[in-house]
């Protein structure tokens, strides 16, 4: 008896350790977007993918919770408190609001942000190198100077370009001003085209017929929800349009040098590993798109190009990566 | 819940009481329906931290604030008086305006707040753990203010003003100003809910252009669900009602965030909104019938 006894204790010993050490070995993860437009939601399923190529497996080895704030700033306030209450092992917040709501909420918990442009001028670090704290992440900063050459290789006589953007996004604004900062070293007048919303999109594309030489769109998740329409009037009145990001181009653009949001999403998960696998945010450098090798691709849509009457210089279509 | 859930729900919703406060006196008391809070919101946020990065202490840039949310409270007034534009749109077209106006304040959609010293800063340094900073430094001013409503409604003024709402033809026969009423309790409402503004930016750690939109839906589901929940023609008790509102509204989203096993996430939060809406105005009606019946009852 004493025996068997001893054998249920060493099995019940047995599959307590097991438990416990299965359950240590569950990472949490919370993610928090401020809305939840195809981009922003191309930036998480690029995550999950990215963490799963790393070996964290949802519901066996990882856990996560993924909340949007749709575009309310009380409801990520909560979630935040939420996630903290949680005590998970990485927060990821996506877009600039929700990553300062973060990092403003805790000092403790692990963050790493994505979908920002400017980590300095929204706050959320003091230096890009090593920036101490608890947060580090990756930025989708725009290669304004090589978007610019591109669209002047293809559109020789350019002299105007339009922007079309939501002024209420702080990451279109910082593309924009960059734009207007290196437009008049290469000859080119901005005419910027704000669009207030959604719906605003059309009257603000239509309103650059005729005034510009070529229209451009930052990554401005407002603009591409209605990209369908900025393409037809590109068409129609035989504007050139280039993107920041290469989705786009798919559905119409003519270029871009760009890299897509589910790419930034895969490198936000190589940062999340990192972090899962014991390092501090703030010892990691903060990463930006544009600098990681094999993400900047030149992308050219020949037909769009043929429809508006652009004829791409075949060097630029030799050197591209992929043509649509 | 956790703790950090309810510490969420409470300073969230003490914040937010204060644009329901401002909506209860619009809404309620003037019978005004006042949508500039959309705009007048954020706009406490934009002058807060544009002040604040600019160097000023916290508590002056709070203020300042205020200024700015009675300016616009003005506005609409000069809009709905003077122009004769209907109350709705007037109040429209200030949110509209002050879309654009507060871009102009901060010069870019976003200002981060996070590392500045702020109204809340000097609490943590008391010693109160930075969790509950928020939650204690809201209620008190929350309190201050619901006292402040509840004492200004009781002054001449504050009658007349409940007058002007009620009855205009007949408070203006017996010598009520209403264009004056409505232009007080407009400046008022709006600087409640500047205040608002300033304090959640600080809280959130950031201001933002767009942080206004939706304010309007959380101010009257606390308004409306929490009045109709606790029915008084008492004014204390009423704007009490309001602040409870704002809280409960809080706590229910909390809850629904909470239970990932009813499947409920935040983007859930408007249906969550209507529903309690729906039956806040529902259940008063069959109390009151419940309780006739039993009054009724012969024996």
């Amino acid at each position: 008896m004493t025996k068997r006894a001893g054998g249920f204790a060493m099995l019940f010993f047995a599959g307590a350790i097991a438990t416990s050490a299965s359950a240590q070995t569950v990472k949490k993860v919370d993610i928090i977007t401020m809305n939840d437009t195809p981009q922003l939601l191309e930036v998480r399923d690029g995550l999950l993918k990215g963490l799963a190529d790393h070996g964290y497996v949802d519901g066996k080895n990882m856990k996560v919770d993924f909340e949007s704030a749709q575009g309310n700033f009380g409801t990520a306030q909560q979630i935040v408190r939420q996630f903290i209450g949680d005590n998970p092992d990485l927060i990821v917040t996506i877009t600039t609001p929700t990553s300062q709501v973060a990092v403003a909420a805790t000092k403790d918990i692990p963050i790493i942000f994505s979908t920002v442009t400017d980590p300095i001028k929204s706050k959320l670090v003091t230096s890009l190198t090593h920036p101490g704290g608890n947060a580090s992440g990756v930025c989708d900063l725009v290669p304004t100077e090589q978007q610019l050459n591109v669209v002047k290789q293809i559109v020789p006589k350019l002299k105007t370009l339009g922007v079309v953007y939501d002024p209420s996004l702080d990451n279109s604004r910082s593309t924009v001003d960059s734009i207007k900062a290196i437009a008049p070293k290469m000859g080119i007048t901005v005419v910027e085209s704000p669009a207030m919303g959604l719906n605003n999109v059309p009257a603000a594309g239509q309103n650059l017929v005729g005034k510009v030489d070529a229209i451009f769109v930052p990554n401005d998740t407002t603009v591409y929800g209605a990209f369908e329409t900025l393409v037809k009037i590109s068409q129609d009145a035989k504007v050139p349009l280039f993107t920041a990001e290469r989705r786009s181009v798919e559905r119409g653009a003519i270029a871009t040098v760009g890299f897509d949001f589910f790419q930034m999403g895969m490198a936000t998960a190589d940062m999340a590993d990192k972090v899962l696998k014991g390092k501090k945010p703030g010892d990691l450098d903060v990463v930006f798109m544009k600098d990681l090798p094999n993400s900047l691709g030149l992308y050219i849509n020949k037909e769009s190009a043929e429809k508006i009457g652009v004829t791409i210089p075949p060097e630029l279509l030799r050197k591209a990566a992929h043509v649509f | 819940m956790s703790l950090y859930a309810l510490v969420g729900a409470l300073e969230t919703g003490l914040a937010f009481a204060l644009v329901a406060l401002g909506s209860f006196i619009t809404f309620r008391v003037l019978d005004f329906p006042d949508l500039t809070v959309e705009g007048s919101f954020p706009l406490g946020a934009a002058v807060v931290a544009k002040l604040m990065v600019s160097g000023v202490d916290p508590w002056t840039a709070t203020f300042a604030a205020m200024g700015a949310g009675c300016l616009a409270g003005f506005a609409t007034a000069f809009l709905n008086i003077k122009l004769r534009i209907m109350h709705i749109l007037a109040s429209i077209l200030t949110a509209i305006a002050l879309y654009s106006i507060n871009l102009r304040i901060m010069g870019q959609p976003n200002i981060g707040l996070i590392n500045v010293p702020t109204v809340y800063t000097f609490w943590e340094r008391l010693g109160i753990p930075s969790l509950y900073v928020p939650v204690v430094v809201l209620a008190i001013v929350v309190v201050v203010c619901k006292v402040m409503v509840d004492l200004f409604l009781g002054t001449g003024i504050g009658l007349a003003m409940r007058a002007a709402g009620a009855n205009p033809r007949m408070a203006q026969a017996n010598g009520v100003r209403v264009n004056l009423m409505i232009v007080v309790g407009l400046g008022i409402a709006n600087a409640l809910t500047a205040l608002s503004g300033a304090l959640f930016a600080q809280m959130l750690g950031a201001a933002d252009v767009s942080m206004g939109i939706g304010v309007i839906v959380v101010a009257l589901a606390a308004v409306i669900g929490g009045t109709a929940l606790m029915p008084s023609r008492l004014i204390p008790l009423l704007t009490l009602a309001c602040v409870l509102g704002s809280i409960v509204y809080r706590l229910a989203i909390a809850l629904a965030l909470s239970s990932n096993s009813i499947g409920l996430t935040a983007s859930d939060v408007n249906v969550v909104t209507a529903v309690l809406v729906a039956i806040a105005l529902y259940l008063p009606g069959r109390r009151f019938s419940l309780a006739r019946r039993s009054g009724r009852a012969v024996k």
